[in-house]
């Protein structure tokens, strides 16, 4: 290197400098940008969280689970179709701040196929019951919110073959979402 | 010193040579023009296999006739009675006198129960598009279950004396059919009786 080269690096130091930080600055953020509105920003569901061995998971301003699953045999009074079973599944929601969490309609998932089932409460002839919420319960105004459970009665073919999936998707969860394996 | 003998005279080997050396330059010209014109033909060939531009949002269609079922992605219908009346009624409070075709069917969803309404249920017949009534208690915009198919009724108002020729029945779980399934089911109009009324089925399970 001659020490006319040598003096231009040194005459340019400053913006050399800037140039160094400033691209990779420039691909990181248009990178992390990009990212941000393809994965969390989307809201679609895509990282599952599951319960560990107290079978609850903490997200978006509640504890969800424990949950419990079975299938139903005893369907006298409800308007049932043949070929097909009752999936009976209740879901503990905690609220562990003033205001509880929205949700999506919890899905039940056939693990072997994907099938996707929501509760079918009103085709199996029930009215809606506050007791028996069958989505998350919205805190009102000067309420406080208050543990409760979802109940979620799934209709699904006879040929369906447990485990399920059990996904409950809260609103502005950054793609996030709950996830538990039950085999009623 | 001596003259070194002059070279032999090439004349012999050149006008050997000049006749191949044309016959050569004609077969690359040949082989050229050739190659030319069949680039053309294959590139034609290209251009009749390809989809038109606009295929990929094309639909998948199933089609199928009364009685028969068809699956598309995430919709199975059966087509189970056609009728037509000069009046129609929901069995409630709804009635209403014209030109009616009632469709009776059982639908379910395939894969995915989210989201999945049986949002288009269209009449396509002589080059007119009729979407089904929404008045009265019907089935358009059905809830639709993965699996497990429900019945209902469907009626379509159209103008006096169209119920006649061959009409497509089109259903989807959502508006939005870009590049997705489908399911059409050709009725004949001719072969229908004229009621004086009809009435809608309940919306109920499939039996």
């Amino acid at each position: 290197m001659t020490s006319s080269t040598r003096g231009w690096w040194r005459s340019n130091a400053l913006a050399l400098g800037l140039v160094a930080v400033l691209l990779p600055a420039t691909v990181l953020g248009i990178g992390w940008w990009q990212w941000k509105y393809a994965y969390p920003d989307s809201g679609q569901p895509i990282w599952a969280v599951e319960p560990g061995a107290s079978g609850t998971v903490d997200l978006q301003g509640a504890t969800w689970g424990p949950v419990r699953a079975k299938e139903v045999s005893d369907t006298k009074g409800l308007d049932m179709p043949r070929n097909a079973k009752l999936i009976l599944v209740g879901v503990k929601v905690t609220p562990t701040s003033a205001k509880g969490p929205g949700c999506w309609s919890p899905k039940l998932i056939e693990k072997s196929t994907g099938r996707v089932w929501l509760s079918a409460r009103t085709e199996l002839g029930l009215l809606w019951d506050d007791e028996e919420p069958e989505d998350c319960v919205p805190t009102l105004e000067g309420e406080k919110a208050e543990p409760y459970e979802l109940v979620l009665p799934y209709v699904v073919p006879d040929e369906a073959q447990g485990p399920f999936w059990v996904e409950v998707e809260p609103l502005f969860a950054e793609s996030r979402f709950v996830r538990f394996s039950v085999d009623p | 010193m001596t003259i070194p003998p002059p070279p032999p005279p090439a004349v012999a080997a050149r006008s050997a040579l000049v006749p191949a050396a044309a016959s050569r330059r004609r077969l690359r010209t040949a082989g050229i023009w050739a190659l030319s014109a069949a680039l053309v033909v294959a590139a034609w060939g290209l251009a009749q296999v390809q989809k038109p531009e606009d295929a990929s949002y094309e639909t998948f269609v199933s089609a199928t006739a009364v009685g028969e079922t068809a699956t598309a992605r995430n919709l199975s219908v059966t087509v189970t009675r056609v009728r037509a009346g000069r009046a129609v009624s929901d069995g409630g409070r709804w009635h209403a006198e014209g030109t009616w075709l009632v469709v009776d069917f059982d639908a379910a969803a395939v894969q995915d129960q989210f989201g999945a309404l049986l949002q288009v249920t269209n009449l396509h017949l002589g080059g007119r598009t009729y979407s089904a009534t929404e008045r009265g208690e019907t089935a358009a915009d059905m809830v639709l279950i993965t699996g497990v198919p429900r019945h209902g009724s469907i009626a379509f108002e159209l103008p006096e004396g169209a119920l006649k020729g061959t009409a497509t029945l089109e259903f989807a779980p959502t508006y939005t059919t870009v590049a997705d399934g489908v399911v059409e089911v050709t009725v004949d109009l001719d072969s229908l009786p004229l009621q004086n009324e009809v009435e809608l089925d309940p919306e109920r399970w499939a039996r």
